[in-house]
């Protein structure tokens, strides 16, 4: 098993209480950049650090949010492919279905590929509903236009004998031969993460890895079993399991009641994200039927209750319990992660977020350091055995 | 793609607008009323995207719809027709109209979307897509609490079917949004007798003058006519006094 260290980069000094919303609409006069410039030194600090102590690396992108203030997931990527050493840098992921040239998306991951020595990680995702607006992406037909996108970039990173063109339903390009083109052969690993199984199913097809995210493990089993059921009847085999990937909340410590204090912390990420319902429940974006309930929440209630309302202020243990979070000692989460582990049937990727809000690098670093030192040589002995 | 009954000697058009056939329901029946003819008299097609039939991937843009809603005309119809449409469908009734003028002896476009006038950073149209409900009712209705609350008494059915609508406005809305850029510049093309007819209190539209300066595009003559008492919807809003405005254009041009 592997593990990916991730945190999403948030600004974090907001007054939730006087803003509808953290996201889409949320003034950036708000933001500071000073505190902004320290809070990047921060975050590429812990990065560093995972890359020394033997982990990997997952960053995302969003827009328009103080949840996340990484609006260009090819930036960060490439600073970290050239001052790292060891780590896979996973995008997780590339928003194709907003972003307008594609052919530019397979540039970026190419020249992260070659600058970091063969060491990206590409995952391509539909983007969650609050990104619709910044992106003026119409929310309709996302998945078909995410498709087709990825589509095009891998026939642009494995077309070496010059130009071609493309014509396609949602995106044409003329004299399509980028330059650089990826180290890895043919093209870096592809990924997609989801939250549904239609979306695995089409993942396990097409044989690249799912991811899921925040699902506990009866959530997460609905989707590595659509996963394992379509790859094995597409591919006549069963997927590898490090075609699947979990990603949780993260804390270790060597005593358990600083590790659970951890937790809590890295519980910050859950319960500041305030979105104002119609940049949730944005039309086509979800079939009719789920935002027909969505609708009717909204208008009897006059609010939109978050799918993870629960998770926000629920006490640690029951997180555990629920496969939300991994917290403990090194032993305890290790087998904590052996349990989720045989729950959903086995997979090799454990994407960990370490870190949210305030917390900074000195508070982190020692339960990544132990991730890597104890918690993943344990698991992975367990597993070889 | 588009199924419409022959047209017989009385028979009209209407095009229903954004929240579909359903919303429009009472405006038809009013007006079927006020023109004492058989309920078959109205063809009142529902536009791909608003049922839940499935719509093909390439079917995104208005202009398109146009071509098969002007196929479905021309199988139907064996002369020019009346056609009245309620925004959305109003937009979709100019797309028609100035590609096959002929096919029109006098439009009635209720608040109707599809050109822009304003200038490029002031949007024609208040976005839809950002409002929450209470502030989406206010844009829509003249009387945003009356409208809330007879959303809210919507049953599963009605409320599957408002949300059905929104993604088909999104549809063929979203970009560039509720207007095509090029459709000012056909507009004299339609020069049958047009009606446009908007609420006094339309708050959403971005200019008050906007359907004086819409009116001003036609290539023949236009009615502009003003309901009190309503906003953008206002068939919804007031639709009896539609009804009656709508009555007295026809008398003006049959």
């Amino acid at each position: 098993m592997r593990a990916f260290v991730f945190t999403e980069m948030q600004y974090p000094f907001v007054d939730e209480d006087a803003h509808d919303s953290v996201r889409v609409t949320l003034p950036n006069k708000v933001y500071d950049p000073q505190v902004g410039h320290e809070l990047y030194k921060r975050y590429f600090d812990l990065y560093e650090r995972a890359d020394r102590y033997g982990l990997d690396i997952m960053l995302n992108e969003h827009h328009s949010t103080a949840t996340c203030v990484e609006p260009a997931v090819p930036l960060t990527m490439s600073i970290l492919a050239h001052t790292t050493k060891n780590a896979r840098i996973l995008a997780l992921g590339n928003p194709v279905a907003n972003r307008r040239d594609p052919v530019r998306v397979a540039e970026e991951m190419a020249m992260v590929d070659v600058i970091s020595g063969g060491r990206a990680e590409v995952g391509f995702v539909r983007g969650v509903s609050q990104e619709i607006s910044p992106a003026n992406s119409n929310p309709v037909l996302m998945k078909e236009r995410m498709w087709e996108a990825v589509d095009l970039i891998i026939k642009a990173w494995t077309t070496h004998d010059g130009p071609f063109s493309w014509e396609g339903e949602f995106f044409h390009q003329r004299q399509v031969n980028i330059w650089p083109r990826p180290l890895q052969q043919p093209h870096p690993p592809i990924w997609v993460p989801t939250q549904t199984p239609s979306t695995a199913r089409e993942t396990a097809l097409r044989g690249y890895t799912v991811a899921t995210i925040l699902n506990g493990a009866e959530g997460c089993k609905r989707i590595f079993d659509a996963y394992r059921e379509s790859f094995v009847a597409a591919h006549r085999t069963e997927p590898p399991p490090d075609k699947l990937a979990y990603l949780g909340l993260v804390f270790v410590a060597s005593r358990r009641r600083e590790a659970l204090e951890g937790a809590r912390a890295v519980q910050w990420y859950i319960q500041h994200n305030k979105v104002a319902p119609q940049f949730i429940n944005v039309p086509g974006y979800f079939d009719a039927a789920t935002r027909a309930k969505m609708l009717r929440a909204q208008y009897e209630t006059g609010r939109l209750p978050s799918p993870i309302d629960h998770l926000a202020w629920a006490p640690i243990e029951e997180l555990v319990e629920g496969g939300f979070c991994f917290a403990g000692e090194p032993d305890e989460v290790a087998e904590q992660l052996l349990t989720f582990h045989s729950r959903v049937g086995g997979f090799d990727n454990w994407l960990a977020l370490v870190q949210a809000g305030t917390m900074e690098t000195d508070l982190v670093a020692p339960s990544m350091e132990l991730m890597a030192a104890e918690v993943l040589p344990a698991v992975n002995r367990e597993l070889a055995s | 793609m588009i199924a419409m009954p022959p047209f017989g000697r009385d028979s009209l058009l209407f095009l229903h607008g954004d929240d579909g056939p359903l919303a429009a329901q009472p405006f038809v029946d009013a007006l079927r009323a006020g023109l004492g003819i058989p309920a078959a008299d109205i063809v009142t097609p529902t536009c791909p995207g608003w049922s839940q039939e499935p719509v093909p991937v390439w079917l995104r843009t208005v202009d398109q719809l146009a071509y098969h809603y002007l196929d479905a005309l021309d199988r139907s119809a064996t002369g020019p027709v009346i056609a009245i449409g309620a925004s959305f469908g109003a937009w979709l009734l100019l797309e028609m109209a100035t590609k096959q003028p002929k096919s029109f002896s006098a439009l009635v476009l209720i608040s109707p979307v599809g050109v822009k006038v304003t200038d490029r950073e002031t949007p024609q149209f208040t976005d839809l897509f950002a409002l929450d409900i209470a502030d989406r009712a206010s844009a829509l209705y003249s009387d945003p609490a009356s409208a809330l609350r007879r959303i809210a008494l919507l049953d599963d059915h009605e409320i599957l079917g408002l949300a059905v609508a929104q993604e088909a406005l999104a549809r063929f809305g979203w970009e560039p949004y509720l207007h095509n850029p090029l459709l000012h510049r056909r507009l004299h093309r339609v020069n049958c007798p047009t009606a446009i007819v908007h609420g006094a209190d339309d708050a959403f539209v971005a200019s008050h003058d906007y359907y004086q300066r819409l009116a001003a595009l036609f290539g023949g003559t236009t009615w502009l006519m003003t309901i009190e008492g309503a906003g953008h919807r206002v068939e919804e809003d007031q639709p009896v006094t539609l009804v009656r405005s709508v009555l007295e254009f026809l008398r003006d041009v049959r």
